[in-house]
């Protein structure tokens, strides 16, 4: 008797469940003893596939300063063409973009003083300016006089020039810097521009970045599209945003996760003194929870629940309601068999 | 698993109810069938003859009888009736026998808690198992002192050493607890030795 209604229990147990497993991508953050086993098989109905974060991107080697620094030999030597030779090879606007501004001023300052000795006045002219408009400094370079003069005028030319304005469109809420500088503000920005050449670089979490050279004050408008980022970008914006502090799993942390994985659904679980998870379904937080530590399985199936990925067992399909109902009637049972003993009576003084 | 087995074995634990006979409405005032007073010495009570050496030393026979179809009232005459008429059976016996001293300035109330303090210390009980279903419990005291243990008879006790006799109403004793008292009713003027006599000779004799 006892069998068949544990037989019953565990089929009235049995919550409705997919035909299929639903593939979902998991990945596991912080200390994974804490989330538990979780094997592709832990939670029926799902097939969790464990992904991992790609390893940061390696330092790229400093490649300009040893150029400036060869450029900066061949001036002392006056090897003017050489000088110019090598500086050419290095593109200001993108040292710009990367915010390396004593390299680029390196650059337009030795270059102007090598236009200078190879009597290219006008070359050196626009080199000066270029410095001025970019708003940077000689800085500790000595070059000659009549070059430090020049650059001088530039500068104070471009101090005294009106500003212009220029409003900047693109992913909103990206970063913006201009001419390798942070610009103070999120896109959409109008900024003010002295007359010249500008380097205007945005970087949004989930993008790629985008610069761009405009040069004032011809334009008063720019538009920055910006290309989604590629899973190795993401996966390194992901793990910058989680280092400076900022939700895992917000919008953005949510856009990333799917970016980062390439899977239309991810969960992932952070482990810590307690576990908390998240669920992302097409690039969208449908699903966050907390438990306690080794409850990984338990933690992404209740987010499987909340986030429609799996249907949650009604009550009466939950093998803790037959094991409470079959508590309950043997506590009443065991009641009314109190309550109707039988009695032992016995006669004396 | 483990609340199902306490409760499965609380729920096989019996309750226990134990009842306390008492000889007459309070323990040291016995019923008017241990009080009659001896035909022979109208001033004298019957139960004087059962003293012995200075004690009094005599015999509590205490029947318990099991009624079948009919349950009769607290009345001797139907509960007699009834019994006469094989509606009852005796279905245990006890016999026990008491020895307490007999004192100075001695009456049936001082007696009488005597003897039950006599027997609360060795009869604290009489009947272990009684059966189920409506019985009654009948005392009788009788001056034959040989009958305790295995010669407790199980033969109608000769009404000559009869001194004293009550019984209880029919009950189910599983349904009652407490105290159950024993007394005699009789239509009979009690204040009659020859009547009382007779009255306890009924009581103790039925059913024929």
């Amino acid at each position: 008797m006892s069998r068949r209604w544990f037989a019953l229990a565990v089929c009235a147990g049995c919550a409705a469940r997919p035909a299929h497993p639903i593939p979902i991508a998991l990945l596991i953050d912080g200390d994974r003893a804490a989330a538990g086993a979780l094997p592709p098989g832990a939670v029926d109905g799902l097939e969790l596939v464990p992904i991992a974060l790609p390893p940061p991107a390696a330092v790229r080697p400093d490649d300009a300063t040893p150029v400036v620094a060869r450029a900066r030999s061949a001036y002392a030597r006056g090897e003017f063409d050489a000088c110019r030779a090598e500086l050419a090879r290095l593109d200001v606007a993108h040292l710009l973009a990367r915010g390396d501004r004593p390299t680029a001023a390196g650059v337009l300052v030795f270059d102007a003083a090598c236009a200078w000795g190879a009597m290219d006045r006008a070359a050196a002219k626009l080199d000066a300016e270029r410095l001025a408009s970019f708003g940077l400094e000689l800085g500790d370079i000595v070059v000659s006089p009549d070059v430090e003069k020049a650059i001088g005028d530039a500068i104070a030319a471009a101090q005294n020039a009106p500003r212009a304005k220029l409003a900047i469109t693109g992913v909103v809420d990206a970063r913006l810097s201009i001419d390798g500088k942070p610009a103070g503000c999120a896109l959409p920005c109008t900024v003010e521009l002295a007359p010249g050449d500008h380097v205007i670089a945005a970087d949004a979490d989930g993008y790629l970045p985008e610069t761009r050279s405009v040069r004032s004050p011809d334009q008063s408008a720019l538009a920055i599209a910006q290309q989604p980022a590629p899973a190795a970008l993401a996966a390194t914006q992901w793990r910058a945003r989680v280092g400076r502090g900022l939700p895992p799993a917000d919008a953005t942390g949510a856009t990333l996760l799917a970016r980062l994985s390439g899977a239309p659904r991810i969960a992932f679980v952070h482990g810590d003194a307690r576990i908390t998870g998240a669920l992302v379904v097409d690039g969208k937080l449908v699903a966050s929870a907390t438990g306690g530590r080794g409850g990984g399985p338990a933690l992404v199936r209740e987010l499987a629940y909340d986030g429609k990925l799996l249907q949650r067992p009604t009550l009466w399909q939950r093998p803790w309601f037959w094991i409470a109902v079959a508590g309950a009637a043997a506590g009443i049972t065991g009641v009314v068999l109190y309550l109707n003993r039988p009695t032992d009576s016995s006669v004396g003084f | 698993m483990r609340i199902i087995l306490v409760f499965a074995l609380v729920a096989a634990c019996a309750r226990d109810n134990k009842l306390v006979l008492q000889l007459g409405s309070h323990p040291n005032q016995p019923s008017a069938g241990f009080l009659c007073a001896d035909p022979d010495q109208p001033s004298t009570p019957l139960f004087g003859r059962t003293i012995l050496q200075g004690n009094y030393d005599f015999t509590f026979v205490i029947d318990l009888f099991q009624f079948h179809d009919v349950l009769p009232s607290c009345f001797g005459d139907d509960i007699i009736s009834t019994c006469n008429t094989d509606g009852c059976a005796r279905a245990q016996r006890s016999c026990i026998h008491v020895v307490v001293p007999r004192m100075t300035g001695d009456n049936s109330s001082t007696v009488a808690q005597r003897i039950t303090d006599y027997l609360q210390a060795h009869a604290s009980t009489v009947f272990a198992s009684p059966p189920d279903g409506a019985v009654m419990i009948r005392i009788v005291a009788t001056t034959a002192r040989d009958l305790t243990g295995d010669a407790c008879p199980s033969y109608v006790l000769a009404s000559d050493n009869v001194v004293g006799c009550a019984y209880s109403c029919p009950e189910v004793l599983d349904d009652i607890s407490g105290t159950l008292q024993v007394g005699i009713a009789t239509s009979s003027d009690l204040g009659d030795p020859s009547a009382c006599v007779a009255a306890i000779d009924a009581c103790a004799t039925f059913p024929n």
